[in-house]
Formats: structure tokens, sequence, C-alpha cells
């Protein structure tokens, strides 16, 4: 080109740029006027016009030190975004710079980021980087670093996100490369996170040592999902009329300092659509790097790399690490095939494979470090696949007999319990909505307290240590028990784990003098290297009980200790060793030292409880067992098989009180969500609650599900109070009755009462959303909206996947008129629970609240659709129907709703949202009838 | 700054304004070492939350170097245009070194922050003591810009000096249109133009 070709090119180019891009393509036509050369030159470089992005925007030194100084996009000490005040600069992230900042309402300390700014004048672009913050915020697991919040401060994005102490993996390698047990672990804890986010269609686009962080308690922690979507840019419509950039988008990213070209995916290189499976090669490029300490792809240059990755397979293993174990060559390998087809298709796939290698790595390790070092075959890993934890399990069973079995399955139960845990949150959007939704009988189950007891033996505890009154231990009034945790860091066994953690909960949860958190808080620290006293402070106790627990042959030891929180001292700690037989021998032993070494004096009716059975027979125990792990997955049909479980251990124990209670609960369900009709499956509920209770009065669990079915079913409110205030005495340290009382204290229009019964049950389980949700829903409830949005919002802050608090906030901007704010939080549950009826009326609600009324009627005519082929409450069409504004409807619906005694009417009396029709004599009469 | 009068300054600017290109040669090394330290500082004020325009940074190294005395605008525009040439040329002179070395080669090991960056001292050092400091794709990448914003001057003069400015001495488009005597939109409407024929130039299939 000359420069009077390109004065030429340059003065179409600019006049096309100051046009808007929907017009560019007419514009080039007319500008031309028929020099196809001069178009052709043109529209080349139009096409990488988005491409290019802010390319060398920031000036070259800044980009040099990582800084940026004099770029719009700087943040000020002092300044605020959304809820965050900058207090200092880190440093420059991935993606952008790093402040330390501290949220304005609580002064907790985050970490907030700025994003290159985009043009917020491309309404699409920013209703879609909207939507990717919905995702990416959704996001909750314990190695995603927490997003607290997304938002924009004029025209540049930010995200204020938990801030983590730790080091990046870049400065880990920096020291060199990594042993495989430790590469192996920190490639399964990311795996996990990837796998999670990618479930919630999120895919991390970016995976990279500098965004994976390990802390000091050997969390790994993986940053910044989702962002790289979020800060793309490119612009729609430019695809059809010029040719589609397919060039590596290298030298677009302001953070580019330390060469993320390395773990591009081929797909990515070649700037095609990608999916999870860039994670997975991304992944696969960081497991190489960690255990050779050589990237796979390496060249001089940005564009060396990317024909490398694009053409060249990565050296083997063994070309580094003459040891490499096949296996992970293996599995390295298929992480980074080149053809999407090849590779893992997801990260699960990925995960499974490194932890089923590890296992294995781990246990020809130490084979090899017993073995004597001559005249021994050692497997090689990945050799055989039968040594997973089902076949150890088996094996330890048949060695120690049926009291390992029945550990081995109550922990099952918990575990089956973690994996159900979002599924269940998802179903509780209902809860919020109205304050609670007739699902909740099953739900509370799924996401608030857990028992499962565990069988104990009544052996004399060893003596306990004494201290003097006022020593180490005064003023401790809560505990947690931290998941126990393997000997050595060899193969877990995370049914025993989990069972011995469980059954210590139990048993100190009888103990009034101390609030013990329940099983569901602390199973968030089983799958993970923990800092006790991190986690104590976590979950706002004064003391930690940790300990580790290993099965040799038909051998356990067991170490234990606990510690008080503020001051890291240790109060007791001990060692048993024994036969495996005597494990409950153990924990009563463990449970009854505790008591001693927190210097709580025992009522004996306390120092029952601590060795409470509720069972002789362990054969019921056992189906005791199973029937809880199928409830915890909470269809129609795992229900049936419940009811089965449950009435084949009664059958063999018939004084088997808490296998009423677990049949009480089941009926409830099933009835609550129509898969029985509820007017055969309560008085079911119900017997066997009365049965339970005839058995062992003292069983809270119990009192409570019989206190529910009165609350939520009969609209008996003299027994509900009777019941649950019996319930809340019997078991203090379970939130859950405090919560039902309190639902039960609101219908009675007694707010104060209800909201400190709600802010007992949060007490009790601090980090619990369902807790925290229901001291929000009575503020509601009580019409204080800017406290329960208070409220709401910073349960958000612990779960932003929490379907049902969205659904709260939502309901309660409503109640404030605030409508886009509402659709915009119920829109959020209705992307996370699904389009389930009881969310879709509250969106339908607000649109008609809101005005738009085609679009609630959109939702009436999707309800209608959908209950052609599944139930839908009367009581969903009502809350629609008085959107719209529909009197005669809404009333017909909610008189439907009254035959069918849908336990959302018990509201009624209460709720804001029916203040326009208290005056109806239709209204009086409903209330009436329910005797509210 | 070594030796060599205010008025010798003034007078190499005057020179290169006219057409002297040995001028430039002489003024160079004058203003080099002073940028460079003005480089360190420029970091090092960072740290303590000051904000640092460059353009101011390079006012007070045209004063030091001119004196206070008989300055005149012709010439501090013109300083800022050696200034944007002289920091183009360290950064790539940098390039150079690093993309010789072979990695690890020479590198001392650094110790990185927790966000997986050079602290900032560290980063002003490097550009001080002109060692390892980018990597080597980096270092590739700059030359690549640097040989197409040469193309570019041969086509486009007045482009290559808005990107010397805005890019490499990061002034903004409203300091460069100053310098420049035009309006800060036509900076910016060169500045756009430019910026995608260098993304082209550097990203091509050569």
């Amino acid at each position: 080109m000359n420069p009077e070709r390109w004065r030429q090119v340059d003065r179409v180019l600019q006049s096309v740029l100051e046009r808007p891009p929907d017009e560019w393509a007419a514009f080039l036509d007319r500008a031309c006027a028929g020099d196809e050369g001069l178009k052709g030159e043109v529209r080349s470089l139009l096409s990488l016009y988005d491409e290019a992005g802010s390319f060398i925007d920031r000036p070259a030194l800044e980009e040099e030190a990582g800084l940026l100084t004099v770029g719009q996009n700087r943040a000020i000490v002092g300044e605020v975004f959304g809820n965050y005040k900058v207090v200092e600069h880190l440093g420059a992230g991935g993606m952008g710079e790093v402040y330390l900042a501290a949220d304005t309402r609580n002064e907790r300390r985050a970490a907030l980021k700025l994003l290159p700014p985009y043009f917020t004048t491309d309404e699409q672009r920013v209703r879609r980087f909207q939507q990717e913050a919905r995702a990416v915020l959704a996001l909750n697991h314990p190695n995603i670093v927490t997003i607290y919040e997304i938002g924009q401060a004029d025209a540049a994005p930010f995200i204020a996100s938990e801030l983590i102490e730790g080091e990046n993996l870049r400065a880990t390698l920096k020291r060199g490369r990594l042993g495989i047990g430790e590469a192996l672990e920190i490639a399964i804890q990311v795996a996990g996170a990837l796998a999670y986010a990618h479930e919630h269609g999120v895919v991390h686009r970016d995976i990279k040592p500098e965004n994976i962080m390990q802390r000091p308690d050997g969390y790994v922690k993986v940053l910044d999902f989702g962002i790289a979507k979020l800060t793309e840019r490119k612009r729609e419509g430019m695809e059809d009329s010029l040719e589609a950039p397919t060039r590596a988008k290298v030298l677009t990213s302001p953070g580019m300092l330390m060469g993320t070209a390395h773990y591009m995916s081929p797909e990515q290189a070649r700037g095609k659509e990608v999916d999870a499976r860039t994670d997975v090669w991304s992944l696969g490029v960081v497991l190489y790097e960690m255990v050779t300490g050589t990237r796979p792809f390496d060249g001089e240059t940005t564009s060396d790399v990317v024909s490398l990755i694009l053409q060249r397979d990565p050296l083997p293993l063994p070309q580094h690490l003459p040891d490499a174990p096949a296996e992970l060559e293996r599995i390295i390998r298929k992480a980074l095939n080149k053809s999407l087809d090849e590779r893992y298709q997801t990260a699960k796939d990925f995960l499974a494979d490194l932890k089923q290698f590890k296992r294995q790595y781990e246990q020809d390790a130490e084979a090899e470090r017993l073995q004597p070092p001559r005249g021994v075959t050692v497997r090689r890993a990945g050799g055989g696949n039968d040594a997973d934890a089902a076949t150890v399990v088996g094996e330890a069973a048949a060695t120690a007999g049926g009291v390992e079995k029945r550990t081995a399955s109550s922990a099952e139960y918990l575990i089956g319990e973690i994996k159900q845990h979002k599924k269940g949150a998802a179903l509780v959007v209902a809860v919020a909505v109205v304050a609670i939704a007739a699902l909740v009988f099953g739900l509370y189950r799924l996401t608030g307290q857990n028992r499962t007891p565990v069988e104990t033996s009544a052996r004399d505890a060893a003596p306990a240590v004494t201290s003097a009154p006022g020593g180490p231990a005064k003023g401790i009034k809560t505990l947690a028990v931290l998941p126990f945790k393997p000997l050595s860091g060899k193969s877990q066994d995370q049914i025993l784990e989990i069972g011995m953690t469980d059954a210590l909960i139990t048993k100190l949860s009888n103990v009034r003098q101390i609030v013990v958190r329940p099983t569901s808080a602390v199973l968030k620290y089983a799958e993970l290297a923990q800092d006790s006293l991190a986690a104590g402070r976590e979950q706002g106790v004064d003391s930690v009980l940790e300990g580790k627990i290993q099965k040799v042959g038909d051998r356990v030891r067991v170490t234990v200790q606990l510690l008080r929180v503020d001051s890291g001292t240790p109060l007791w700690a001990d060692t048993f060793d024994g036969k495996f037989t005597d494990i409950f021998a153990v924990q009563d032993s463990i449970s009854e030292r505790v008591a001693a070494a927190l210097q709580l004096e025992l009522t004996g009716e306390e120092r029952g409880g601590l060795a409470k059975r509720y069972t002789e027979n362990p054969e019921a125990y056992q189906l005791f067992l199973k029937g809880r792990h199928v409830w915890g997955q909470f269809t129609p049909e795992s229900h049936r098989m419940a009811i089965k479980y449950f009435e084949q251990a009664i059958a063999l124990d018939p004084n088997y009180a808490l296998a009423y209670t677990g049949l009480s609960e089941t009926y409830s369900a099933a009835g609550s969500n129509s898969w029985l009709p509820p007017r055969e499956a309560m008085p079911k509920a119900k017997q066997a609650a009365l049965k339970a209770i005839e058995i062992d009065d003292t069983l809270g669990e119990a009192h409570t599900a019989l206190g529910a079915i009165a609350l939520f079913y009969e609209w008996d409110w003299d027994t509900a109070e009777r019941e649950l205030r019996r319930a809340v005495i019997l078991n203090p340290s379970y939130a859950n009755p405090h919560q039902l009382y309190s639902y039960y204290l609101t219908t009675r229009g007694r707010f104060d009462e209800a909201i400190y019964e709600a802010e007992q049950a949060h007490k009790i389980d601090p980090l619990s959303p369902k807790m925290y949700g229901g001291l929000a829903d009575a503020y509601q409830n009580a019409r204080n909206y800017d406290r329960a949005i208070e409220l709401y919002r910073e349960a958000l802050e612990i779960d932003p996947g929490f379907a049902g608090n969205h659904a709260g906030l939502g309901a309660t901007y409503e109640m404030k008129g605030m409508y886009e704010e509402a659709i915009a939080e119920y829109q959020r549950a209705v992307s996370l629970a699904g389009r389930i009826p009881i969310a879709l009326s509250a969106l339908g609600h607000a649109y008609a609240m809101a005005g738009k009324r085609s679009e609630a009627l959109g939702i009436l005519d999707e309800l209608k659709e959908m209950s052609r082929r599944e139930p839908v409450s009367p009581y969903d069409f009502a809350v629609l129907y008085r959107g719209l504004g529909d009197r005669d409807r809404m009333f017909e619906q909610l008189d439907k709703a009254f035959e069918e005694r849908s336990s959302r009417l018990i509201w009624l009396k209460v709720e804001p949202f029916f203040d326009p029709f208290r005056s109806d004599p239709r209204f009086q009469e409903m209330l009436q009838r329910m005797k509210l | 700054m070594r030796e060599g009068a205010p008025h010798e300054v003034t007078r190499l600017l005057e020179a290169w304004s006219h057409g002297d290109r040995e001028a430039l040669d002489r003024l160079a090394p004058l203003v080099y070492d002073e940028l460079r330290r003005l480089a360190h500082r420029y970091m090092s004020r960072e740290r303590a939350g000051h904000t640092l325009q460059t353009t101011a940074l390079v006012n007070e190294a045209y004063l030091k170097l001119a004196g206070q005395r008989g300055i005149e605008w012709e010439n501090r525009k013109h300083f800022f245009l050696v200034a944007a040439r002289l920091m183009r040329q360290i950064l790539i002179d940098h390039a150079r070194t690093r993309r010789s070395a072979k990695r690890g080669g020479g590198a001392r090991p650094l110790s990185l922050d927790e966000t997986g960056h050079l602290t900032i001292e560290q980063a002003a050092d490097l550009i001080i003591e002109n060692r390892a400091l980018m990597t080597p794709e980096r270092a590739a990448d700059l030359l690549a810009l640097d040989d197409a914003l040469a193309e570019l001057e041969t086509l486009d003069a007045e482009k290559s000096r808005v990107v010397e400015l805005h890019h490499f001495l990061g002034m903004t488009f409203d300091e460069v249109a100053d310098v420049l005597n035009v309006s800060s939109r036509t900076v910016k409407r060169h500045w756009e133009s430019a910026k995608v024929w260098l993304y082209k130039a550097v990203t091509g299939d050569k």
C-alpha cells in the first residue's frame, strides 16, 4: 500500500467508525462506490475492529509494570463502588486492577476488581452482561471464590468478591515443579470447581495458574469464573456483514502480562465458540505444568505458542519426569486432546479419573513404603479400577462385622445429602414467596437440620479430664464438631469420617448449656483440608472439636482435639486405639470428655442423651438409614422406597420411635407435594408421629413432625403451638423447630415473638441460608421491609444460589412497590429453581403489578398448560389473579386451595399482598373458615 | 542528569525541530536517563496513592533539563515528541534484551506478590536496571508493534506520532491534540484508525 492509497482507505475507515455498527455495511457500499479493492481493504480492517478492542489503549509503561495509573478505570482510595469502599490498591489481577475494599454496611473485607470498561451504550450488551453476571453470582462452591456483587459504576464494571489470603499457583510454580500428589490434590479441587460451575452453566474460559489460589489451610480457590465472558468484546450483527474474525484474540486483553496464550484451547485460539471442554483443556495444561515444571506448549512469541497449540502434541511426560505414571500420562493426554470429541466431555469425568488415579497413586506409594525393598510386586497406578471406595468399605465390613456397615450407611446417607443439598435449595424457591410453601415439610430435612443418630453403645466413659472452674474453658457456649479427617494423607474413608462426626454432633446436641452446630452446617468442611480455627470463626463458635480417624484392618485409631477458637488454646486432646467394634464406646467417651473439658454440669437426662440409643436391633437400624438415604433423594419413587424401609425397620423393632418419625415425615412430604392425595397421606403422617411420641415422648423430632402437620395441614393452631414449643424445649440445639415455631407465631400475628424465634434458629445455624431467610421472612411479615431486605441480601451473600431468598427479596421489593427490582429477583429465582409454579406465579404477580400485563398473562397460560400435565396448586392461580386484579377468579381459586388444604393459606391473615381484599366479605368468610 | 546545560537542551530541540536528525541523537541520552528516573518515581509514588500523570512528569523532566528560564512552548512541545520517541526506544531496547535472553537464562528468580505480579518496587527497579521484566512473549509482541509502527510512519507520520504520544508516553487525547495542534476529535479518529491498522499488521499472517 502506498501513502496515497492509505489516505483513501483511512478516510473511508474513519467515516465508517463514526457511525453505528448496524449502518457500517450500507455506508461502506455507498462510500466505496464500486471500488471493490478499496471496499475490501476497509472491510478487512473493520472486521478486526472489535477484535482489536483495547489493544495498546493502555500506556505501554503501565502495561509493563502491570499498573493502571492514568486509565479511566482507576479507583481512588475512599471511592465507593456499589456497597464497597476502596481501602487500598493490591495489584493487577488477571483481568484488571484489584483493590482491598470494605463493605460499607458491615466493614467486611473484600477484594474489588475493576474490569476494563466496555460500551454501555449497547443495551443488548449490558443485558447480556447482567445475565452472565447472575449466573456467576449464583455459584456457591468451596473451591470457587465467592462473588459478593457484580455491578457497574459509570462505564466500569466491577466485581466484589471474597478476599483470599494465600499464594497463587503461578507463584508456587516459580519455585519449581510440584510433587504428583500435591499436583493431583490441586487439580482435583479445581476440577471439582469446574464440574460444579459447568453444571450451573458457567464456563470459566481462562483457567491458568494466576487464577488458582492456594490458601495456607490447603483449600484451593479458583478466581474469576466467567469473567472472561463478561468482558468479551464482540458486537452482534458484525458477523453477518463482515467476515467473522478467526484470529487468536491474544493481543486484546490488557492483562496479558504473563502470557495467557499458553492455556488457551485450540478452539479458543481459533476464535471459535467455547464450552466446558475448553476448561478441561486449560486444566490439563496446568496439570502438565504442575508435574513437569514446563508448559506443554511454549514458544518465543505468542503466535509460536498458538501454532503449537493448534498443531503439536506435547512432549510425553517421561521426557520431563522419567518416573511419570502411565495413567497420569493417559489422563493428561485425554484432557489435552485437540479433538473436542476425544477430550474429556465433562470436568466431572476428568475429576473422576483424577480422583481414581490419586487413590491408586497413594495406595501404591503406601505399599511401596511398607513392603520390603526387594521381591515385591507393586501395583502400578491405573492397573486396576476395582479399588474404589465401595470395595474398600465392603471388605472392611466383611472383616469387621455389622458394626462397620451401620456406620458406613449412616455416612452414606449424609453424603447423599450433600449431593442433594443444591436440589433442595432450588426447590425452596417456594418457601419465601409467602414466607413458606407447601413443600416445607420435605424441605427442612434437605436444607435445614439433619439428624441421623448413629447407634451408640452405653459403655461407661473413661474418666473425664477435670479442670478448675474459671479455667481455660470459661465462657464457651458454642461448639462446632468438624468433619473427621484421615490420620495420614492417604485414602479417605469419608463414610467413616462423616459417620463419626454426625454421631458426636447428635450426642452433644443433647446438652443444653452449649449450642452445637448441626451436621448440615459443618458438612462443607468435609472434602478439604481445613483450618479448624478459621472454620470455627466462620461458624461463629467459641470452640471446635477436630479429629482424625483411621481404620487399619480391624483396629481403629482416633485422635481428637478440642480448641478454643479465640486463642487457639487446646482444651483437651486424646488418642483412642481399639478394636473397630468398639467405635461406639469411643464416641461415647469422646462426647463425655468434651462435656467435661467444657466444664458442663450435666443433668441426668443430658447424661442419658450423650449415650442414647434408639434401637437395639442392628438390622432395623440399617433399614432406617437406608430409608433416610432414599428419603434424601426427594422424588416420588424414592419416597415410596423410604416408606418401605421405614415400615420394615418398624416390623423388626416395633418400638423404634425414630423410624416412625421418618415414616411421618415421608408421608407429610408426599402429601404436601401431591405425590399422594393429602387427605390420604396426612392422616398417616399424623398417626406415625403420634406413635413415635407414644414410644418416646422425649423425641424432639416426633413433636416437630406433629406440630408441622397441625400447622400446615390441620390448621389446628393450639396443637401446633403446643407441639412446636415442646420440640423447641426438647432439642434446643436444633434450628428447625425454632423456625417452624416462628412461622406459627407469624400466622397468629405475634410478630415480635416470631422474630425472636427466627433469631434463635439463625443463631444456631448462622450460615444456613434457610434460617437466614426465615429471619428475613419474619421481618417481612411484620412489615419491616427495609430490615427484611437487608437480611435477604446478607443471606444471599452467603449463598447466592438459594432461590428461596431471591424470591423472598423479590416479594419484599414488590411490597414496597419496587416492581422492577422485584421482577429481577424473581427471575433469578426462576433461573435457579426452574420454571416451577410457585416461582412463576410470583413472577407473574410482579409483572401484573408492574403493568406488564401481557407478560403476566403469558405466565398464566404457561401455568394452565402445565396443570394439564402435573398438579399446579390453585393457590398459584389465585396469586396470579390477585396480581391481575381479577377478584372473582382469585376467590374462586382460594376456595379450591382451601378444599385442597393448601398450606400456603395459613398466612392469609397477615400477608400484605391481601390488604386490598380484606374488606371483601368473601375474604372475611375465608378467615373464619380457617379459624384465623 | 549528565552534563549538558539547560541551554544545550533548548538548542538541540530547536535544531531538531528544524530538521536536524543528529540533534535528536545528541538529545536522547540527556532525556533518556531522566525518563528512567521518572519511571521509577512514577511507580513508587503510585504506591503511596498519588495520582501522577505522565505528562506532568515529562513536564518536570523538561523543566529540569531545559531550565526554568527561556522556556518556549514550541520547544516544550518538541520535548514531548522526543520524550515519546525515547520512551518507545527504552521499551524496545528492553524488549530486544529480553528476546535474546532465553527463558530463565540470566533472569534471576523473582518473588511475586499474591496476585501473581511483580511488586511495584520490583517493577520499577527492573525498568531502571533494564533487567528481566517482560516475558519473552510480551517482548516479541512489542517488537512486532515497533516494526508495524515504523511501517505506519512511512505511510502516515501523523498517526505514528499519535501512537507514540498516546501509547508510549501515556498522554491523553487532549494533551496529544495540544502537542500536535489539532482537535481532540481528530486525534481520536487517528487513533482508532491507527490502532486497527497496527492490530492487523501485528496479527496478520506474514
